[in-house]
């Protein structure tokens, strides 16, 4: 009779493990596949990276992510010296969020995010801003050197 | 000479007058003054030497504290009159705002004055931009006459400015000893993005939503702008991005500079410190009045709105709009109450002019000046700010002359 137990409990066992492994797969049918990433999603995703490279003083690899127009303009050492002058004035990045992002122009070219950082110097957070330009449905940072533009609307 | 030549020669002449007085004369017109207004703990010094005006000259001042100076040629051609006004003398530059910006409404008034321009231009950096947005939204007391053709804001902290309650925001010595003096201060204290004062000035229109404004942004340092505004800081009405959309025509231009000389030297210092070294020359650095890209951007601004400004007075025929018109669907002039101007379009339209002072007699006036016709007379009744308006879309390339011989 206790033989019987065991077998009847271990089927029951075997009989919830395949139910539960049928649910994940009923649910993995109806989400989005991961690889659909929209350019506003790219944008904030992005912006979470290029902080979180100067967080990490890996400012070669931040020089690098900016676009192609940018470091025509900009050599890796200025920058560097540049991203250097925010570490001695501000200090590093200790926090940072993300506010908000929205369309800075009327063509939807160019995503602006928001992000509030703590400085390990300054008393309070303070909120910048890091810019995207959407090329091709991706997203690629941009200082927006010598562009004009017009603002969108209050879409976020 | 038989007595039908002399007729036909009579006739000849009398026609050719009379072809004359319906043709528009050659316009006597000047160039749009232009008025440049310094920042926080700045003073006139600071457009001076870059390339905006090469010298200045002759100093009005007025008892609260403020001096006009007429500068001399740089950015803007000879015809253009340019001025700056140095509100330093009004509490070192870092006293009330409102009470600050009665400098560009004084200022604003005495360049009309001087030159019989209706107009004036107005390029501002740093803090004058809020300056400029006080008598530009008709807060802090004063009433905006619709006397600024244009206005450009380089690195204004429209949004305020973070760094101005941090007391210093954990800078080296030298550096705090820059900021605390304006940290502490009442147009510091302004300046902190949670202030009334930007609260209200952030919640308030133009009161004439038409004027052009181009605001050009620093953004020279990875995350922090210009080094001491971040680029968000520096574009008005970003709470609520619909109410820059009720502008008119606004454009948000970016350049790679920082804030001010003072800023780029403190930031190289403070790098030195940190690493243990003397103090050193450092790199040079590009603060905003210095680039060539702000100065272009500004003449390009300038150049958009200041085609023509109407002599009143100065001459019996005058141009008021010599340029085809684009989409701004109306102009502004000055006309003396008594005389009879000639108005003419140059192609049929529905053309009306109102005037701006005395709104609760415009519709008895429109009613009496409205029509699809060409050419008209009409006695002014006011000695006032008339507009014209027409149907810019219907009539793209039309121009409208208006010419008196009334005037004395």
């Amino acid at each position: 009779m206790l033989r019987w137990g065991w077998l009847a409990a271990l089927l029951a066992i075997v009989i919830f493990v395949a139910g539960c492994s049928c649910s994940r797969s009923d649910a993995d049918a109806v989400v989005e596949p991961a690889s659909v990433v929209t350019p506003e999603q790219q944008s904030v995703e992005s912006a979470k990276s290029s902080v979180e490279l100067i967080q990490a003083k890996d400012y070669a690899a931040s020089y690098r992510v900016l676009s192609a127009t940018d470091q025509e303009k900009v050599t890796e050492e200025e920058w560097t010296r540049r991203c250097q002058e925010v570490e001695a004035i501000a200090g590093l990045v200790e926090t940072y969020r993300v506010t908000g992002s929205r369309w800075l122009d009327e063509g939807h070219t160019i995503r602006a995010v928001d992000v509030e950082i703590e400085f390990s110097k300054l008393d309070e957070p303070i909120t910048s801003t890091l810019f995207y330009e959407i090329k091709d449905g991706k997203a690629v940072q941009t200082m927006l050197w010598g562009r004009e533009l017009r603002l969108a609307g209050d879409e976020q | 000479m038989t007595r039908s030549k002399i007729t036909t020669i009579l006739l000849s002449a009398v026609l050719a007058l009379a072809v004359l007085s319906v043709q528009p004369a050659a316009a006597e017109t000047m160039k749009t003054p232009v008025l440049l207004v310094h920042g926080l703990n700045s003073d006139k010094q600071v457009f001076s030497g870059s390339g905006w005006t090469s010298g200045l000259s002759g100093p009005v001042s007025d008892p609260r504290g403020f001096t006009l100076l007429k500068g001399e040629s740089g950015l803007f051609d000879e015809a253009t009159p340019v001025y700056v006004v140095d509100y330093s003398g009004f509490e070192g530059a870092h006293g009330d705002i409102p009470a600050s910006a009665q400098a560009v409404d004084w200022a604003i008034s005495h360049i009309k004055t001087q030159t019989g321009a209706d107009k004036v231009f107005v390029v501002v950096h740093s803090m004058g931009g809020l300056l400029t947005r006080v008598y530009l939204e008709g807060l802090g007391g004063l009433s905006y006459r619709r006397d600024i053709a244009g206005v450009v804001t380089l690195n204004t902290p429209h949004m305020g400015c973070e760094f101005s309650d941090s007391g210093g925001f954990g800078l080296n010595e030298a550096a705090s000893r820059f900021t605390a003096g304006w940290s502490d201060s009442k147009a510091g204290q302004q300046m902190d993005p949670d202030s009334s004062f930007l609260g209200e000035l952030n919640s308030t229109d133009y009161v004439d939503p038409t004027v052009p404004s181009t605001f050009v942004v620093g953004n020279h340092y990875p995350l922090l702008g210009d080094g001491l505004l971040t680029a968000w800081e520096q574009i008005p009405y970003m709470d609520s991005p619909s109410r820059l959309h009720r502008l008119g025509d606004y454009r948000i231009e970016f350049v790679d500079a920082v804030h001010s000389p003072e800023i780029g030297k403190l930031y190289y210092q403070a790098i030195l410190a940190a690493e243990g070294k003397a103090a050193g020359a450092g790199p040079v650095l590009r603060p905003i009045v210095g680039t060539h890209e702000a100065r272009a951007i500004a003449k390009a601004a300038y150049d958009r709105v200041a085609t023509t400004n109407m002599v009143d007075g100065a001459s019996t025929t005058f141009l008021v709009n010599g340029a085809p018109l684009d989409s701004v669907n109306g102009r502004e002039f000055r006309l003396t109450a008594g005389h009879t101007y000639h108005f003419r379009l140059s192609s049929n339209a529905m053309f009306f002019i109102g005037s701006v002072e005395n709104l609760e007699q415009l519709n008895q006036y429109y009613k009496d000046t409205s029509g699809s016709r060409s050419e008209w007379s009409l006695t002014v009744p006011w000695t006032t700010t008339y507009w014209v308006e027409w149907d810019s879309p219907a009539t793209p390339d039309a121009r409208v002359w208006i010419s008196t011989t009334d005037v004395p």
